[in-house]
């Protein structure tokens, strides 16, 4: 009861902190979501040019889901790397550190509150692929209910990488190039032919049960037209998820314990 | 007893590299009464900072206790309710927040009851002397105003025990000045404990009730300001005459006799006895010269002298 009542204190206070952002500084999403969009946009023409035309060859509902999920990813594990790397330079690192909840608290009470701005981010960037593209097989309308409890769940998944990679910023602190070069991971996982993947193989073990890809073939089913409302096997997925985020907490805690026993919280 | 520290050491390990573990505190134990001011001094790399960053739980000790009432802190993270941390100056608030959205946040994230958010935010920005400029983005502030914010930020949960480092690092003499002011005020009007690290010997001397001196992680003096006086026993003396007197050079070199200071008619020096009984002698010499005495009085070694000579021994 206690932890749910801190946690409780700390989300209201990061909703507060975050729509302060949000109000002050509306363009700032607005153009990651704008040059994402061009980004990949850029890549689709490319794709054409060279192929003379893209259908048949790639497919292009998965790499914009693809890529959009990366962004996603993207925000949410790099928002948390990235604020510990910030806020140890301001010392507000040390103010949360010492405000009687856990550095790994505070964190997950940031994920669960800009998870609502990530998620709309997410649809934004849909959406202009699809106003973009008319001919994409994407029906964004009638699932998103089914989207956002796919996203809601992933995210959870993706907290236990965040905490990780938050937890590596925390001992070394100038990392972000290394996770920049991992994000290009993520988008191959995300692309990656399920299909092609040997049956049984330890891949297609792995593929079967990250978050990340679990929550990309969630949506691929929830975004087909014509698919049901409530298409995810929401509590596997759930538990799923759950595992996932609960080693990387355990992790970060023991490298937030390393980190205050080097003294490392301020250093920058 | 508010904090009581007991044989505190920390010992950093070196993990990449082939240096040996740095000692930065050896078995330091002081303790603070309520409502008591206590100053660690110390040069650059004596353990302050590492000190008060291990009371407030942001280094863990390598080995020793920290008390802040009853309880043992040892990564207790509830126990630090009890206080509250302003490091390193203007550092420890959101630049991109304003102070009233500052306060706000820690007093949400620290748990204070909505209801009285608005009146304790309020209070410390009048307090603080920051009100006018409560919606100003804090990245606008000056160093001095973002120094009072910090300190707003602290004083937010109303803690019985304040850990100032280096409270006034960096600012200009008017903003170290009030800053001052307000550090008196919260100990001697609102009788709040504060443990602080500073270089400045006159803020120390103003507000210090009792002082302790770290040289190389070690506490090697402790005591009230009069307390080290006591310690070193000096003798120098001020002596104002009529006329002019010619020094003679043995007399000059046994007194140490300095700061020469002749004007039309007086003159104005000087002296060490070097022990109790030196003055008699010194009086004898002047008696000698029949030199007219206006006023003569012992000086007080200040705090920058007590503590040069700490760290020389």
């Amino acid at each position: 009861m206690t932890f749910l009542r801190d946690f409780l204190l700390i989300l209201k206070a990061e909703i507060k902190r975050d729509f302060i952002f949000m109000k002050r500084y509306p363009l700032e999403p607005i153009s990651f979501i704008f040059f994402m969009y061009l980004i990949l946009l850029a890549i689709l023409f490319g794709f054409h040019q060279l192929a003379g035309s893209t259908s048949g060859i790639i497919n292009r509902e998965k790499m914009i889901l693809g890529y959009s999920l990366m962004q996603f990813v993207l925000s949410t594990q790099m928002g948390w790397s990235g604020q510990i790397q910030n806020e140890s330079q301001t010392g507000t690192l040390e103010q949360l550190s010492i405000s009687g909840h856990t550095l790994g608290e505070v964190l997950l009470a940031r994920g669960f509150s800009q998870l609502p701005r990530q998620i709309v981010s997410f649809y934004l960037l849909m959406m202009a692929y699809t106003f973009s593209l008319s001919d994409l097989k994407i029906d964004l309308l009638h699932s998103i209910p089914n989207v956002v409890l796919n996203l809601f769940i992933m995210a959870i998944g993706i907290f236990g990488l965040s905490y990780i990679f938050a937890g590596i910023t925390l001992l070394f602190k100038r990392v972000g190039f290394f996770f920049q070069i991992i994000n290009f991971a993520f988008l191959g996982l995300f692309w990656q032919d399920r299909g092609s993947l040997a049956q049984g193989g330890v891949m297609a073990f792995i593929y079967d049960h990250l978050p990340l890809t679990m929550g990309m073939a969630g949506l691929q089913n929830s975004l087909n037209p014509g698919s049901s409302i409530l298409e995810v096997n929401s509590l596997e997925f759930l538990i799923h998820s759950i595992l996932f985020c609960i080693p990387g907490y355990l992790i970060f805690s023991l490298m937030e314990k390393k980190a205050r026993d080097g003294g490392l919280l301020s250093q920058y | 007893m508010l904090l009581k520290v007991e044989s505190l050491s920390k010992t950093f390990k070196t993990s990449f590299s082939r240096k040996p573990p740095m000692e930065a505190v050896k078995g330091v134990s002081f303790h603070i009464k309520p409502g008591e001011v206590y100053a660690l001094l110390g040069p650059n790399g004596a353990g302050k900072s590492t000190i008060i960053k291990m009371i407030s739980g942001l280094i863990l000790p390598s080995s020793g206790k920290i008390y802040i009432g009853d309880e043992n802190t040892s990564g207790k993270s509830v126990v630090y309710k009890h206080l509250s941390a302003v490091l390193e100056g203007a550092r420890n608030v959101y630049w991109r927040m304003n102070p009233l959205e500052n306060l706000y946040y820690f007093a949400n994230l620290r748990g204070i009851k909505s209801t009285d958010i608005e009146n304790k935010t309020n209070e410390i920005l009048k307090e603080l002397n920051i009100d006018a400029k409560k919606k100003n983005q804090s990245q606008h502030l000056s160093r001095g105003m973002l120094q009072k914010l910090a300190l707003g930020v602290g004083l937010i949960t109303d803690p019985k025990l304040l850990l100032l480092d280096e409270p006034t690092l960096g600012l200009d003499v008017e903003s170290a000045r009030k800053m001052r002011d307000m550090i008196r005020h919260l100990t001697k009007v609102e009788g709040r404990s504060v443990l602080l690290t500073t270089h400045q010997m006159d803020l120390v001397e103003e507000l210090a009730d009792r002082v302790g001196i770290l040289r190389n992680g070690n506490l090697v003096r402790e005591g009230t300001l009069s307390e080290l006086k006591s310690i070193f026993h000096s003798f120098f003396y001020k002596m104002k005459i009529r006329g002019k007197w010619n020094i003679s050079p043995a007399i000059q070199k046994e007194y140490s006799i300095d700061k020469i200071v002749t004007q039309s008619d007086t003159m104005e020096f000087d002296f060490d006895c070097k022990d109790k009984n030196g003055i008699y002698r010194f009086l004898e010499v002047i008696k000698k010269e029949n030199i007219e005495i206006i006023f003569f009085y012992r000086l007080e070694e200040d705090l920058e002298e007590i503590f040069l000579r700490v760290l020389q021994q």
